[in-house]
């Protein structure tokens, strides 16, 4: 803008003053569309809802709803194109004003003169009858007039909402996980050379213990795990650093923690619990950003020793996430690596994800390229549920370059990207993304850093994004009300409930690791099957609830929850309530027990030598049967064909069957083969 | 070298320690012949700092051997405020040559580059600790990092062979200032992570290359033992660098971030080179965000001025907020020794308020014409 003009405008402005020169003379204001001549009020908006800035004027509007609305403030009006704006919501009064909303550039509508968005402003606030809000805008970028429009809409409830509240103790790098076995989640915050654990009460709110670390080699400035190496019922925690990897551990009593450090450097990116050679003990792993990735190796007798040829994987850097996952359901944990690597071009290894197959006898085979798995879009964190409840797990991969990828498991260890009819927004650069059912309609959700926070899904395999105050953190269930909290920072941002149903369900491990983790949690009920995996390491950086938590909508009946341990032990718990936690230990509800009380399945004769009849399967439209020993491993998995099957390979024992049908169900008896 | 000659080398030392400690009241210091360097690159690295003879009389010294020069770039990389002592030594013979005014000199094989890491004013004694001295030595197949770490007598350092990095916790005053912070020497990982490039970004292309003796940062007056004298003609002179090298005056260079004399844009974009743009340039660890902080890039625009973070930054909308230091992403992250948030990843742990106070001041100083 020329000087000559502003000198013009600054003579109007002195001739004339109007009412909304300042908050206190207000114009009020409703719907519809108003004019604004220049923006040369003497009241500066302060404070500042955008960020920052200096402007010199402002402009102001009183605007009072008759009723709830959903409003929207905009001068991404075709009146304004190639017009510069910059607007404030305040709420309270003009001696103490807060921001409600604020907005530079959101406008949409092209500028003429050039190929990009015009500066134009837009909000979108829900307001309460009968309250002043005032509108005000500022010329930092132009004094010039211009047009804005206030719509008034029906309220529109989010779907989702968190309320904020702060904790005593902060950090960035989160973990929210249960250190002292009574399942509530807790919080731990690490300091230079001190741990602070906020442990949750059953009545509510938290209890703070500071544990002195004298002499701490390394915070987790990186990454934060946890989970009970030594199987002593405590938590222990590992800090992920830029030159270390530090374990910090809990004693007997869990009431005080020791660290034990490694030497090796380290440039530490996720770490993970995990029992690698499956046995029974957890080993941990961690990702090293610029060289191959570690191993430490449980000696099972409650020590990790480092030893990277438990776990040798492609001697290069660029391991930035991993995750532990059972991604073709064959019973043991495959690792999938995120990889990203500076000046590395497309295609170079450095920079290829990688997904090491469990052979299920202690040896792993790269198979990122026969998944489809292998992407190179310069990854930096993976989800990996179950989003369409088929049984088998997806994986959602954020990326900084390229595209982030959706990938559907196809059931045959094969995936396919179907990012694009997702509804996902196609902005790249979050380092982290973590999966849950925050909404508890039986289906999994993500939040990230990117545009929307937060995707609800909608069940189809579209997902619907919405603003959050946040963006990342340690998950788990602080208020122990069923539905999933988020700790980032100072805050707490506790989940507010809604009418949906849910389950939670606390692992402890006896002949597999204490945590269970590496065990996959089934419910069934009307909505077929829904699976969840106990994971150490969450997301890019944080720790998350050890506990599976499920929603399941409306629906209040749970007919069975299974679980398949690491050991190979199956737990089968028939119709648990609902809105609670079920604690299962591992072996104490072994499958032979289980029973379906509807459609009692008969299968004769028994003991058999040769072959097994199902009384009634022409009722039930039977997908596959399984054979499983009282150990819980599977000796047979048969494509249901006819009523009869050979069972005359097997050896004398007792064994259990299981008929799973096509719509999800399972049932189970018990049988006796003899020779 | 072969033993015999080291035989004689340890007995003339030998010789030299026992006089010095018989005639401590009249001591005068007996120049002895000077033994060459020696880099034999089959024998390279070797345990002990003393064994390449880079330096004549007492180590701890740094008096450089005939061969043997020091450099100092016209800004340097902060490091937890260690002060720092740089040398270049090139076989006989030999010579770098240019390559771009914003790229390393090509070194000839066997060149050694030398950089040794000290405080002053060290507590409680107000005495000097040298830290470490990090070699960059070219072989045949490369540049190949060492580290030789001091020990506390002062008198010899010794090869890292373990290249896991050692915390060495230390207290010194700056400024009159007491300071503390644990310093960490680098592991071999942490030496590549900076001192490497795919400078053609291809499949396997990464190599190691040394960050400072470049045209740019040497284009200035050094305090030579023979006087005040432009690095690269001082070179030049001494045969390191041969009429390749276009005339300094042509050669667009770096200055001293700490020179008032200089403009702040150039004193800014100097010290954003030098702690910034071996990750932040193409080919570099960081190159995955669009930024590109090497001096020779003269475009605000892709040098970050208003340009959107890859990564949310709370408050701070872009990379260089015209304007406005304090809701710039690079504010941010040099204003934090939180590890996953500050810049540089690695090589600091305190903040350098100084070095802040200088971006903010050319932030401050640029349009405020972000959107």
């Amino acid at each position: 803008m020329k000087k000559i003009t502003l000198l013009f405008y600054f003579l109007i402005s002195i001739q004339l003053t109007f009412a909304q020169d300042t908050c206190a003379t207000a114009p009020t204001i409703g719907a519809g569309i108003h004019t604004v001549a220049d923006v040369n009020g003497t009241q500066v908006p302060t404070p500042d809802c955008i960020g920052s800035g200096n402007p010199t004027a402002g402009e102001w509007y009183k605007y009072i709803p008759t009723q709830a609305y959903t409003v929207t403030v905009t001068t991404d009006l075709a009146a304004n194109i190639c017009k510069d704006t910059r607007l404030h919501i305040y709420g309270g009064t003009c001696t103490s004003l807060s921001c409600i909303a604020g907005d530079d550039d959101s406008g949409v509508l092209q500028c003429n003169s050039g190929n990009t968005n015009s500066y134009l402003s837009t909000v979108t606030f829900n307001v309460t009858a009968g309250t002043t809000y005032y509108i005000a805008f500022d010329n930092r970028w132009s004094s010039a007039g211009f047009d804005f429009e206030i719509i008034e809409t029906p309220i529109v409830v989010l779907p989702i909402n968190f309320t904020q509240q702060s904790i005593s103790s902060s950090s960035t790098i989160c973990c929210v996980v249960d250190m002292n076995g009574d399942y509530l989640d807790d919080i731990v915050t690490v300091g230079a050379t001190s741990m602070t654990i906020l442990h949750q009460q059953t009545s509510g709110g938290f209890v703070s213990s500071t544990i002195s670390l004298p002499g701490l080699t390394t915070t987790p400035s990186w990454s934060i795990t946890a989970g009970d190496y030594d199987r002593n019922g405590f938590n222990d925690v590992v800090f992920g650093g830029s030159s270390r990897l530090t374990i910090v551990k809990a004693n007997a009593t869990g009431t005080n923690y020791t660290e034990v450090s490694y030497p090796q450097n380290i440039f530490t990116q996720r770490a993970n619990f995990v029992d690698i050679n499956n046995d029974g003990n957890l080993d941990l792993w961690a990702c090293h950003d610029v060289a191959q990735s570690h191993a430490y190796r449980n000696t099972g007798s409650g020590d990790l020793v480092f030893d990277i040829s438990l776990m040798p994987t492609l001697a290069v850097g660029g391991n930035y996430q991993s995750m532990w996952t059972d991604y073709d359901n064959d019973g043991d944990m495959d690792l999938y690596i995120a990889k990203c690597r500076g000046g590395a071009p497309v295609g170079d290894p450095q920079r290829i994800n990688l997904l090491y197959k469990n052979n299920g006898n202690g040896t792993f085979t790269e198979s990122g390229a026969m998944a489809g798995l292998n992407d190179g879009s310069q990854s930096w964190s993976t989800a990996i549920e179950d989003f369409d409840n088929d049984g088998d797990m997806d994986f959602l991969l954020s990326n900084i370059s390229d595209t982030n990828k959706f990938f559907i498991n196809n059931g045959d260890g094969t995936f396919t990207d179907i990012y694009a009819t997702t509804g996902i927004a196609a902005q790249v650069g979050s380092w982290e993304v973590q999966a849950v059912d925050f909404n508890n309609d039986g289906w999994v959700d993500f939040f990230w850093q990117n545009g929307k926070e937060i995707y609800l899904n909608n069940g189809d395999l579209t997902f619907t994004g919405y603003d959050l105050p946040f963006s990342e953190g340690g998950i788990g269930d602080l208020n122990n009300d069923g539905f999933l909290d988020v700790q980032y920072g100072g805050n707490v941002y506790y989940n507010v409930p809604n009418a949906n149903n849910w389950i939670k369900v606390n692992l402890q491990g006896v002949a597999s690791n204490r945590n269970g983790i590496g065990a996959r949690v089934e419910i069934y009920g009307a909505w077929g099957k829904q699976i969840r995996e106990i994971r150490s390491g969450h997301g890019f950086s944080h720790q998350s609830t050890m506990n599976a938590h499920f929603g399941i909508g409306t629906e209040t009946a749970i007919t069975q929850v299974i679980i398949h341990w690491p050991s190979g032990t199956v737990d089968v718990i028939n119709n648990p309530s609902s809105n609670q936690a079920l604690t299962v230990i591992e072996g104490s509800s072994p499958l032979s027990v289980a029973n379906s009380e509807l459609n009692k399945v008969i299968i004769y004769p028994n003991p058999t030598s040769k072959t097994l009849s199902i009384s009634n399967a022409s009722q039930l439209s039977i997908k596959n049967i399984l054979i499983y020993t009282t150990q819980g491993k599977i000796v047979k998995n048969i494509l249901y064909e006819n009523d009869t099957i050979s069972i005359e390979d097997l050896a004398e024992g007792l064994y259990i069957l299981t008929i799973q049908t096509e719509d999800g169900k399972k049932y189970s008896e018990n049988f006796l083969k003899k020779n | 070298m072969n033993k015999i000659y080291y035989l004689i080398i340890l007995f003339l030392s030998l010789t030299f320690i026992s006089c010095s400690s018989d005639e401590d009241d009249v001591y005068i210091e007996i120049p002895i012949a000077e033994i060459p360097v020696a880099v034999n690159l089959a024998e390279v690295p070797y345990s002990k700092l003393s064994d390449y003879h880079f330096f004549k009389n007492d180590l701890k010294n740094h008096e450089p051997t005939t061969g043997v020069l020091p450099y100092e770039p016209a800004s340097s990389l902060f490091a937890d405020y260690a002060h720092k002592m740089r040398f270049v030594w090139l076989p006989d013979g030999t010579t770098a040559t240019y390559n771009g005014d914003d790229n390393v000199f090509e070194f000839p094989v066997g060149t050694a580059l030398l950089k040794t890491f000290y405080y002053d004013n060290v507590q409680p004694n107000n005495t000097r600790k040298i830290i470490e001295t990090r070699l960059l030595i070219r072989k045949s197949d490369g540049w190949k990092a060492y580290d030789y770490i001091w020990n506390t007598e002062q008198t010899e350092a010794f090869l890292d062979t373990v290249e896991q990095g050692v915390f060495i916790p230390i207290e010194w005053k700056e400024n009159g200032i007491t300071k503390t912070t644990t310093y960490k020497t680098p592991s071999q990982t942490e030496c590549l992570t900076c001192h490497k490039i795919n400078p053609n970004q291809t499949t396997g292309g990464e190599i190691t290359i040394p960050i400072g003796p470049k045209p740019q940062n040497l284009n200035t007056n050094y305090n030579y033992s023979t006087g005040s004298q432009n690095q690269i003609a001082k070179w030049k002179s001494v045969g390191f660098l041969g009429n390749d090298v276009p005339n300094t005056s042509t050669i667009y260079s770096a200055v001293d971030w700490n020179d008032t004399s200089k403009t702040l844009e150039q004193r800014a974009r100097s010290y954003i080179d030098v702690n910034c743009a071996h990750c932040h340039r193409t080919g570099g660890h960081c190159d995955y965000v669009s930024m590109r902080f090497n001096f020779s890039n003269t475009n605000l625009d892709t040098f970050g001025v208003c340009m959107t973070p890859l990564f949310y930054i709370e408050n701070g909308p872009f990379v260089i907020n015209g304007g406005d230091a304090n809701h710039s992403e690079l504010i941010h992250r040099m204003n934090t020794t939180e590890g996953a948030t500050m810049m540089p990843i690695i090589g600091r742990t305190v903040i350098h308020n100084e070095g802040i106070q200088l971006i903010s001041d050319w932030i401050n100083s640029l349009p405020a014409d972000c959107h």
